[in-house]
């Protein structure tokens, strides 16, 4: 599958809301359409939503995980239905807390358009609408809790001790979802040396290097949780 | 050959018609004779009324077979007694002509020589079918395999050979008690039968011990009512061969070798051996037609018991005032008399023991006699068996004891009774059973079920199923119901734990579900609700005008990084109550979960194919939580493994680190909360923790089978059956 980045700059980015808090849906919305977003519709459940976004695809949509009737996941199968039945359309996952499985479960095969995200995360404004940007834009977002943990999980032996700090800290920025570019801007790095931080982590992990940063997600993340 | 039952009717009237006045006439006659006809006789007191006792005594047979060809019409071992009726009869009707007639007034001599002659014979259907047949094919009337054809043709062609011979042979009858003649009816052409006639009567003796064989293996691989059946016959022809063998042993000294006159009790002694008789016919009629009334079980153990003893007195006696006696020239001793006495009263009590344990193992094979059974149920019932224990060890007792192929027992649970132990562990599951206040309690598909009371109260029953072969036997219901009587108290404190058990695990369920509603609310409540607020105020914030006083801004972002901590904390309290993945994704990814924030490296190793009871999902994940924790605190481990199985319908969750070992699981640690835990699920908990060799903690928690999904109160489908 390949995304055109959608350089649709005049245009606002369009996004469907599912949640079954109204408080919070509507300060989402609020902060959206304040951000420059466009916001097609806003959904209480799941099969609302979905009904949403077929008759009006937008480019994201945001899911919250617990929804009605169950309270479970239900905003992980709405994701699971949107990506089957609208490739096209990216979605977030919010969720009030963060497991890793969950996440590789979300991912499945494929990052792309895909991103899960703590809750939390929609009072930091910037790094939301970043998000939601990022996903809208095919790429992936993964929620540096979950990527924190799975770095700073307690290890034996390792091939992650290899690494620099430096190294450490573009491998989370890696997982996270984020491109070169954004690892570059981020950390103040010239892009021609966060890509050589880039191959030296590949290749002390032994994995191969993909120039896909939504496959890159994937294989980092699934390196960490081995 | 087969007959209609018409005709097997008119057979059977036909038979006891003719036994009957053959008996009367017979009888008649040998009352009104004067001659005693019997007087001669070698065997036994003599005289009228033992002649008349005797015959009395003979006409059981054919009442035995009356009773068992009319209710049995198609059992041959009627009709044998039947014949040995015929014999029996045909000897009183004989004899009682003869002494009538001919002894006591000289008339129909010629008549009386024939029924003499023919009375040579009447014996030997009377013995000799009596010695083959009938112990041939008892009780069922079949021989006990085609192999034993040749013994009865044997056995047939004798008897009837020697009938033939014995009536028409020529030459001069030698009767007890009547005078020599000349056989009226002797056919001389016949007398080359005469030396085949004594091979046959001579071949009836062997064709006895033949049948006698094929009692014995008949009786070795019968079971059940058979086996029951055997015992009756077999008790009644030993006492009839020992009660023979006593008289012709107690006799023999004084007629044939002792030249001396007998004393007066051998003829007593030998009266008795021949009324024993009537214990044949008797003892085949019970076994035939009420063998599931009665049990000689006891009977026989007692007389075998009580036999060995007097052998034993009996043998000490001879061997010491006799033996020693003859010995030292002084058989009058009274030091040796008492000497006996206090040999025979020491070895008294071990040798019962040991005859009493021959006897039972004779008897009752393996199984244990019912007072061993009550007795070891009352020890294990004192003792600390656990009570878990009591109930399958009552259920194995009963089994033992009664040979049954399967015993439950089970436990009233409010309105139901519960299977609650079983032997053979391991069988069929049994559905409750509802029950209705203090009537017996009716468990279909059993043998035997008796309740078990406690101040009037059903608490429960013990059933016993046996194998298709094996009947229940009047001691079996007794022994069951002294059972039951005694299992009164046991179940009554088995229940008390029951409900206590219950009832702590209705608490931790209701804990666990407080836990998951509160995590619940925690997180679609507060947690939504502070993250709304966070919102808020970050878009106040952008709002705040850039003229504004600064410290506005700064108490705004203040307020903001207030939020975003109690967001984080309630998270982790969230998550501490009750893990939301651990409802939601099961044990596996829960542990997963637990051992990415382990601060010491852990590895995780699951085998779970499905879902398990919440209870015993949350209970494993508490004790790993935990069990991590102290690993963290104290163990000073390098790294820590933990696994989950499922083995043989049991949890077993483990946790294994390399640290220092040496943990004392007494103090403290929070080990005893998870205990308490633990115990509520059954389960149990096990430190291991040897010196400088690490801790294992093992924890087995036990799965009903087919439970997992039923007991779950909240199933999340699985996300992997979604596409992804």
């Amino acid at each position: 599958m390949t995304f055109d980045p959608r350089a649709r700059v005049d245009e606002r980015m369009r996004v469907a809301l599912a949640d079954d808090s109204i408080l919070l849906r509507e300060g989402v919305a609020r902060l959206l359409t304040e951000s420059g977003f466009e916001v097609t519709s806003q959904s209480g459940d799941g099969e609302e939503l979905l009904a949403a976004v077929a008759a009006s695809p937008p480019d994201v949509a945001i899911v919250d995980i617990r929804m009605p009737p169950t309270h479970t996941d239900e905003g992980l199968r709405a994701a699971h239905r949107i990506r089957e039945e609208h490739p096209e359309v990216g979605v977030l996952v919010l969720s009030q807390y963060v497991e890793t499985d969950y996440a590789m479960q979300l991912l499945g095969t494929s990052a792309a358009g895909l991103g899960y995200l703590l809750k939390d995360r929609v009072t930091n404004v910037q790094e939301f609408t970043d998000a939601v940007r990022r996903v809208g834009a095919g790429g992936s977002v993964i929620d540096p809790e979950v990527v924190s943990r799975l770095v700073g999980r307690a290890r034996q032996a390792s091939p992650l001790d290899a690494l620099s700090e430096r190294e450490r800290e573009v491998l989370a920025l890696m997982a996270e979802g984020r491109s070169n570019q954004a690892i570059s801007e981020r950390m103040y790095l010239s892009p021609k040396t966060v890509e050589g931080h880039v191959r030296n982590i590949f290749t002390k992990l032994g994995l191969a290097d993909t120039p896909d940063d939504h496959r890159r997600v994937l294989a980092v993340l699934t390196f960490l949780r081995s | 050959m087969t007959f209609s039952d018409r005709s097997l009717r008119a057979l059977w009237w036909a038979t006891c018609g003719f036994i009957l006045a053959a008996f009367v006439i017979g009888l008649t006659l040998h009352t009104l004779s004067t001659s005693g006809a019997d007087q001669g006789s070698s065997w036994g007191s003599g005289g009228f009324w033992t002649g008349f006792l005797f015959t009395l005594i003979t006409f059981m047979f054919p009442v035995a077979g009356a009773v068992i060809a009319r209710r049995e019409p198609r059992n041959p071992v009627g009709w044998v007694l039947l014949l040995i009726g015929v014999g029996w009869s045909l000897d009183a009707l004989f004899t009682g002509f003869a002494g009538y007639y001919w002894l006591s007034h000289q008339r129909f001599v010629t008549a009386s020589h024939v029924a003499v002659q023919l009375d040579q014979w009447t014996w030997i259907p009377a013995i000799g079918l009596t010695g083959t047949f009938l112990l041939l094919l008892f009780p069922d009337g079949h021989l006990p395999s085609r192999r034993w054809r040749p013994v009865a043709w044997v056995a047939g062609v004798a008897i009837a050979l020697s009938i033939v011979g014995q009536s028409f042979a020529p030459g001069t009858a030698k009767q007890t008690g009547f005078p020599e003649f000349r056989n009226p009816i002797g056919l001389p052409f016949l007398a080359w039968l005469v030396p085949l006639l004594y091979v046959a009567i001579a071949l009836i003796p062997l064709g006895i011990i033949a049948s006698a064989a094929a009692l014995v293996v008949r009786f070795r691989r019968s079971r059940g009512l058979e086996r029951l059946q055997m015992k009756w016959l077999a008790t009644s022809a030993a006492t009839v061969a020992l009660l023979y063998l006593v008289a012709m042993a107690a006799t023999l000294p004084f007629d044939n070798f002792g030249n001396r006159p007998a004393p007066t009790w051998t003829p007593f002694l030998q009266d008795l051996a021949l009324f024993s008789f009537v214990l044949i016919p008797i003892a085949v009629g019970i076994a035939v037609l009420k063998h599931r009334l009665y049990d000689i079980d006891v009977v026989i153990n007692r007389a075998l018991v009580y036999g060995a003893l007097a052998a034993f007195i009996t043998a000490v006696y001879v061997a010491i005032v006799v033996g020693i006696g003859t010995a030292i020239g002084n058989r009058g001793s009274l030091g040796l008399s008492i000497l006996a006495t206090a040999l025979v009263a020491i070895g008294f009590q071990p040798v019962r023991q040991r005859v009493q344990r021959v006897a039972n193992r004779l008897v009752y094979g393996e199984r244990a006699t019912p007072y061993e059974v009550l007795a070891q149920l009352s020890g294990q019932a004192a003792h600390a068996v656990a009570t878990e224990d009591l109930l399958p060890q009552m259920a194995r007792v009963a089994a033992s004891a009664t040979g049954a192929s399967r015993v439950d027992v089970w436990l009233r649970v409010g309105d139901q009774l519960v299977p609650e132990a079983s032997w053979p562990v391991g069988g069929p599951g049994l559905a409750a059973i509802p029950i209705d206040g203090g009537s017996d309690p009716s468990i279909g598909d059993v043998d035997l079920a008796v309740p078990v009371r406690h101040q009037g109260e059903v608490l429960g029953a013990i059933a016993v199923t046996k194998d298709v072969r094996e009947s229940v036997t009047p001691a079996d219901r007794k022994l069951l119901e002294d059972l039951a009587s005694q299992a009164g108290l046991v179940l009554r404190n088995v229940r008390l734990i029951e409900e206590l058990r219950s009832s702590r695990q209705r608490l931790v369920r209701a804990q666990d579900d407080e836990r998951r509603r509160l995590e619940r609310d925690l997180h679609d409540g507060a947690q939504q609700r502070i993250v709304a607020t966070a919102l808020a105020v970050r878009m106040a914030r952008t709002q705040v005008r850039p003229d504004a006083d600064p410290a506005v801004g700064q108490r705004i972002d203040q307020a903001s990084e207030q939020l975003q901590l109690a967001l984080t904390e309630l998270r982790e309290l969230a998550r501490g109550i009750h893990p939301a993945i651990l409802t939601e994704r099961g044990l596996g990814p829960a542990l997963s979960s637990l051992a990415e924030r382990s601060p010491v490296p852990a590895t995780v190793e699951v085998a779970l194919g499905e879902r398990l009871p919440a209870q015993i999902e949350a209970t494993a994940y508490f004790v790993v939580s935990e069990a991590l924790a102290n690993v963290g605190k104290y163990a000073g481990a390098s790294s820590v493994r933990i696994g989950a199985a499922l083995e043989d319908h049991r949890l077993v969750i483990s946790v294994a680190d390399d640290g220092t070992g040496g943990a004392d699981p007494s103090k403290g640690s929070g080990l005893q909360g998870l205990l308490d835990r633990v115990a509520a699920v059954d389960g149990t908990l096990e430190v291991d923790s040897p010196p400088g060799e690490g801790t294992t903690l093992t924890a087995r928690l036990p799965v009903p089978a087919g439970a997992a999904e039923r007991l779950h109160p909240d199933p999340s489908p699985a996300m992997a059956t979604v596409p992804a």
